[in-house]
């Protein structure tokens, strides 16, 4: 398995380092989750920020459900604030993704 | 056998401890603490977490360096201020009267908040303490991108759509004055925060979908140069005009991003990625030692990251 997933609240810094980002795959998502490589490294650096592990589903799950939040914030939105300009790009209502 | 001074000609030294990994790049070293011999290299540039703020913001005016910042405003209308040491961010007692979409130049106690949301023309001058309206700008915009000091500044393009334009002005302290215009009305554009005299400003959105072409400024016209690998709006950068790197974002058809793009003064690289995509996000500092704070993930974010390029790693000579 190429990742492993966990739940960490980022408390600033050196929450994560350059060295980390070296020696380890390591991405944020909503909810507080980490996509981590599965080395030595990045378990060692779940264990630094005592991240609580999830199931790449349970992950995914955490970040469906803070999509879900900032969609219904998007559809809360006066029609006016969320209709792009015509003829040019603009932010999107926020989409579902899957995690690596 | 082989010795290192028979080899490269030069005794290696004896220290007791390591030296900074910056300061003995390229350099061997006999560690009599550890007994190990030691050199140290530089890496290809990282993204670590910095510090986190007080209030969540996306959209905001920031300047100054990775480790002398200082915010003011982002949506949705925050006015409060804070500034960043390179370790945690701290509420300053001052707000000021943009509140988000503005461009930002300066440093940490010489700064302005440029235009924005609300009247557009607002500029507004920070001393490190309090923050005082200055003279307005010429042209009403939002989301404009900014560079330079407080005695020498420059913003140029803005919104808000349908009204993208690519009006430049300089600021010389006291007033701002109309400068030739961009070759592409561009608003969410981001780039250089260098001086005022010679500066890129990169992607952006107008009319169409996103931009991927970059301008540069010479103290007098625009030029058309190489653009950017991936198209994006409503991201940030730092740097120079030669040494410049962007971040963030979102890219046609799709949201937050967290690609991030270098450029040599040439040509544009693709480079480590930020760890948590974002857009919205505020950048200062240089092309080699930046930083990325908050933003949005789509939520707002109170989360920075730090930008440091190369990394300096010390290593071990091992036997294998």
């Amino acid at each position: 398995m190429a990742n492993t997933y966990c739940t960490a609240t980022n408390w600033g810094k050196d929450f994560f380092t350059h060295e980390d980002r070296n020696n380890f795959y390591l991405s944020g998502h909503p909810g507080d989750v980490w996509v981590v490589g599965n080395n030595a490294a990045g378990v060692s650096w779940i264990n630094r920020v005592t991240g609580t592990g999830k199931t790449k589903a349970e992950a995914q799950a955490i970040v469906d459900g803070k999509v879900e939040e900032s969609q219904a914030t998007w559809d809360a939105l006066p029609e006016a604030e969320k209709a792009p300009t015509a003829g040019f790009e603009s932010l999107t209502r926020p989409e579902k993704y899957i995690l690596p | 056998m082989a010795t290192y001074k028979g080899i490269k000609g030069v005794k290696v030294e004896t220290k007791t401890s390591d030296p900074t990994a910056s300061e003995s790049e390229a350099t061997v070293w006999y560690n009599s603490t550890g007994d190990a011999l030691k050199y140290s290299i530089a890496g290809a540039g990282t993204w670590a977490a910095g510090g986190s703020s007080n209030t969540g913001r996306r959209y905001m005016s920031i300047a100054g360096t990775q480790t002398a910042a200082v915010t003011t405003g982002g949506s949705p209308a925050i006015t409060a201020t804070e500034t960043y040491n390179g370790t945690a961010w701290t509420d300053v007692s001052a707000t000021a009267s943009n509140t988000h979409n503005m461009g930002g130049l300066g440093t940490q106690t010489a700064a302005m908040a440029v235009a924005g949301a609300g009247p557009g023309v607002l500029s507004e001058t920070w001393n490190g303490t309090s923050w005082s309206e200055g003279n307005d700008l010429t042209q009403v915009r939002t989301m404009n991108h900014s560079c330079g000091t407080t005695t020498a500044g420059l913003t140029a393009g803005g919104g808000p759509a349908p009204v993208v334009v690519g009006k430049t002005e300089t600021y010389n302290g006291t007033s701002w004055s109309e400068q030739n215009d961009m070759n592409t009305d561009r608003e969410a554009s981001a780039g250089s925060t260098g001086v005022n005299t010679a500066a890129v400003w990169v992607a952006g959105v107008g009319p169409g979908p996103y931009f991927a072409s970059v301008e540069e400024w010479d103290g007098t016209s625009w030029t058309e140069v190489n653009n950017v690998n991936s198209a994006r709006a409503y991201f940030s950068g730092a740097g120079t005009s030669t040494s410049c790197v962007v971040f963030g974002g979102v890219t046609p058809g799709s949201a937050q991003v967290n690609l991030v793009e270098k450029y040599d003064g040439t040509s544009w690289t693709e480079v480590a990625d930020l760890a948590t995509a974002k857009f919205g996000n505020g950048g200062c500092g240089t092309g080699g030692s930046a930083l990325s704070a908050m933003g949005a993930t789509p939520t707002t974010s109170t989360t920075s990251e730090e930008w440091t390029d190369p990394v300096y790693t010390i290593k071990t000579v091992t036997v294998s």
